[in-house]
């Protein structure tokens, strides 16, 4: 196990939760007021580079979306062991509801080769059979990989998440995961893709309708990379950027990132996925992004 | 163990007879038990049945009731009928069964699973080796040896190598004063005092590294500095210890084990009246040095029969801090740091005559709502101590390990009482000799709810994230037994259990069978029939 893998355990005891005794929404242990207010709440100030926001991203050069080899594996999201014999779909338009571009099996190593566009979004989900019993159905949209230039992507896995692990997030966090919902874990990023301290995540429908259940779960103490629990006096993520959201019901849904910059909450960046039952869905949010698809300096026209 | 060790204190020293004077003994049993399940798991079609062996053995060389030579060896223990491991490639056609558990896993089909010897000194009595462990109601210690749960079975037992020594220092203070003075006729106390050590690890296969940081990050944690990368804890083939993989004294787990228990038999409470009276206390002192663990274990018991009146109580504590459960709290100067504070009782109490027993049992273990903060409170009841056949034993086990997951099998309740206090009146009636007929109810409380194991309600006294739950209590339980001993040797019981547990549990999310009521709460009603038949020898 790396420390890699330690910060990821952070997922397995993802803390804070926005309806703990602390969130002045909660009225104490009863019927909670799901509002805005409810989600984003800290007055600690977020930290992190942020000036990119509300500003041009940047064009992609279209000449660096090509189709490309790609020779990956299949490693477990927590241990990162090989997940050998995976079923791997990949869409190519990042689109997890259409009909799969490309599906395929990793080998006995977790390797396995296909083709993807460069510098393009496209989304992935990683399989194996119920009757395993070894992992949840994980899906990773919104994944852009860089050009090369030599038209080979080597050695960049794909996730897979262990029942194991799936059943320890709801477990340490004090929560039972209904899994005809699903979860998204992700981290909040920065203009410069370094994780933003106190930032905080709302879920809604694309409308500001807020899904009927689900709960957002945060990271505590990123200084010392190890995990903590859910009774904390913050509701942010700190110095990580990691965040957890449990029980979100299947459909297509808008995350949210906010900022408290001591005076106002600040939208910093959002994406949108979708969800399906009984999966976990890994998706960053990125300042100054509203899709949550950020392209490597290497897609990018020169200005 | 302890009322074995009294048995053999009370014996009086073996005189000098032939040299050799062996005696051979072979105790145990072969027993058969069936379990049929309606509607346990979602989706379950059809009640869900089957049947499982064990053989235990206890051969005994007895040297004089001086020195003795013991072993239990179990064989098909757990093991499930039938060829479950398509040894024949058409299952049609299966003819030779395997050793398949109901894990699903091939078992051991022979294990020796303790070895001791026991040998009497001057001064009291010795036990070496791998060896059962008992004490009081088997709240923390239980051997796991017999048929004496009133429903369900031993499917575990207490086992420890263990140094033990015992000794009835009142006796021997007046033996001495007697054989000074034969006159004075200084009366015994029949008080044993035992102490022991065991070696719980002597290496773990898993290594453990404690607190670590990231090299590439700073970080103001007195702690961290330089390191290669690992977490917490890192998974070792056994294969890859060193040759010196015993040498390091750091990782060991051990503990020291002190008893005091006063067991007077017969004694006069008046001209009328005379009962027995056993009370004591069994503390227990763990410690591992890499971990910073230093766990102290108290656990007193106390019972009387006196006339017709039964009771018995235990209550247990465990203290003392540790860095060796690797869920981390929030405290960035000591993550790993815990601190135990773990309560456990029973209290039992009735009436009993050859034809009845009444008998009220109350229950309790504490529980933890946030496993990753630094009080470690929960723990779980031995799972060899029983309550009714279903909530506890086969409900909670299920909705634990599956909540829980392969990562965390430790904080699996097996089967134990779990973070909950519980009422379990239970009454037997014996209307012909080899005869008795069993009722009884289980009604349980959470402690802690954690939000995941146990639903949160409104009103509960903890922090938790949702609070869906509505009821006030886990779940209420019926049971009922018939058991009947013929040709002296062959023990048979048939017993049956309803239990309806509530929306406290999380049944839907672990896969259990759940219905829904109109206003959305999940509960379930499950039912077992379950029956023993065994030859004891």
């Amino acid at each position: 196990m790396t420390l890699r893998s330690t910060a990821l355990l952070l997922i397995l005891a993802a803390c804070d939760g926005g309806g703990d005794g602390t969130d002045t929404s909660d009225t104490g242990g009863g019927a909670t007021t799901r509002t805005f207010e409810y989600f984003i709440n800290t007055t600690d100030v977020y930290t992190g580079d942020t000036t990119c926001n509300g500003t041009d991203m940047g064009q992609v050069d279209p000449a660096k979306q090509v189709m490309t080899s790609y020779n990956g594996e299949v490693h477990d999201f927590q241990s990162e062991d090989e997940v050998p014999e995976a079923d791997i779909m990949f869409w190519l338009g990042d689109d997890i509801t259409a009909a799969a571009d490309s599906t395929l099996k990793a080998d006995t190593s977790g390797a396995f080769t296909t083709e993807v566009p460069t510098c393009t979004p496209v989304a992935y989900g990683t399989f194996t059979p119920a009757d395993w019993d070894q992992t949840v159905d994980t899906y990773e949209v919104h994944q852009v990989y860089g050009y090369e230039e030599d038209g080979v992507i080597d050695g960049e896995w794909i996730n897979s998440v262990s029942q194991t692990t799936s059943k320890l997030i709801p477990g340490i966090i004090g929560i039972e995961w209904d899994t005809t919902t699903g979860i998204i874990a992700g981290t909040a990023y920065d203009c410069f893709e370094n994780p933003i301290g106190n930032a905080q995540v709302y879920i809604h429908d694309g409308s500001g309708n807020i899904p009927a259940t689900g709960e957002i779960f945060y990271f505590t103490d990123g200084d010392n990379g190890l995990p903590t629990n859910h009774d904390i006096a913050s509701d942010a993520s700190v110095d990580n950027g990691l965040w957890v959201a449990v029980n979100i019901p299947v459909g297509t849904w808008t995350a949210e990132m906010w900022g408290f910059d001591g005076t106002d909450y600040v939208l910093l960046g959002s994406t949108v996925l979708n969800i399906k039952a009984g999966s976990v869905n890994i998706s960053n949010i990125y300042t100054g992004h509203d899709d949550g698809i950020a392209y490597p300096e290497s897609c990018l026209l020169v200005q | 163990m302890l009322g074995a060790l009294w048995l053999a204190l009370a014996a009086a020293p073996a005189h000098a007879d032939a040299p050799d004077n062996w005696k051979f003994t072979l105790d145990g049993y072969y027993r058969v038990r069936g379990h049929a399940f309606w509607d346990l798991y979602e989706g379950q079609a059809a009640a869900g049945t089957y049947m499982t062996h064990r053989i235990r053995l206890q051969p005994m060389l007895n040297f004089e009731d001086r020195a003795k030579f013991m072993m239990q060896v179990d064989a098909l223990d757990g093991v499930v009928w039938g060829d479950n491991m398509s040894q024949a490639s058409t299952a049609l056609f299966a003819g030779d069964p395997s050793e398949t558990t109901i894990e699903g896993v091939e078992g051991s089909p022979v294990k020796v699973r303790r070895a001791w010897m026991e040998f009497k000194v001057p001064v009291g009595l010795f036990r070496v080796g791998r060896q059962a462990s008992q004490w009081g109601m088997g709240l923390l210690a239980n051997d796991g040896n017999g048929f004496d749960d009133s429903f369900g079975e031993n499917k575990f037992g207490s086992t420890y190598d263990r140094i033990l020594f015992a000794t009835r220092p009142i006796t021997v203070a007046t033996t001495v004063a007697n054989m000074v003075n034969p006159q004075a006729k200084v009366r015994d106390i029949p008080l044993i005092a035992a102490f022991g050590v065991d070696r719980l690890v002597e290496d773990p296969l898993i290594q453990y590294y404690g607190y670590s940081c990231d090299p590439d990050e700073t970080t103001d944690n007195a702690a961290c500095g330089p390191t290669d990368e690992h977490s917490w804890t890192d998974e070792r083939e056994a294969e890859r210890r060193p040759t010196t993989w015993w040498v390091d004294t750091e990782d060991d787990v051990y503990e020291m084990v002190y008893v005091l228990v006063y067991r007077g038999e017969d004694i006069k409470f008046s001209p009328k009246v005379t009962g027995d009276l056993t009370a004591g206390f069994y503390i227990v002192n763990r410690v591992q040095a890499e971990t910073d663990s230093n766990v102290l274990i108290v656990d007193g018991y106390i019972k009387e029969e006196i006339a017709n009146t039964y009771a018995e109580a235990e209550v247990l504590t465990i203290q003392g801090d540790t860095r060796a459960i690797t869920l981390a709290s929030e405290s960035v100067e000591d993550p790993l740091g815990k601190t135990a504070n773990i309560w456990g009782y029973v209290l039992r109490a009735g009436y009993q005559d050859p034809k009845w027993t009444a008998l009220m049992e109350h229950g309790y273990a504490s529980g933890d709502d946030q496993p990753t903060d630094a009080d470690f409170t929960g723990r779980p009841l031995h799972p060899d101590h029983n309550v009714g056949l279903l909530f506890y034993e086969e409900i909670m086990s299920r909705v634990t390990a599956e909540a829980w997951g392969d990562g965390a099998k430790g904080l699996w309740s097996n089967g134990g009482v779990y973070n909950s206090r519980y009422i379990f009146p239970n009454v037997r009636y014996r209307p012909l000799p080899n005869w008795e007929l069993s009722a009884a109810y289980m009604m349980a409380w959470p402690d802690k709810p954690d939000g995941s194991k146990i639903l949160c309600a409104e009103g509960d006294a903890v922090d938790c994230t949702v609070y869906s739950a509505t009821s006030d209590y886990l779940a209420y339980e019926v049971d009922l037994a018939v058991k009947h001993r013929w040709a002296e040797h062959v023990n048979f019981s048939v017993e049956g259990g309803f239990a309806h547990v509530t929306d406290r549990i999380p049944l839907k999310s672990t896969g259990m069978q759940y219905e829904t009521d109109d206003e959305g709460h999940t509960y379930g009603d499950f039912w077992t029939v379950q029956s023993r038949i065994a030859y004891e020898f």
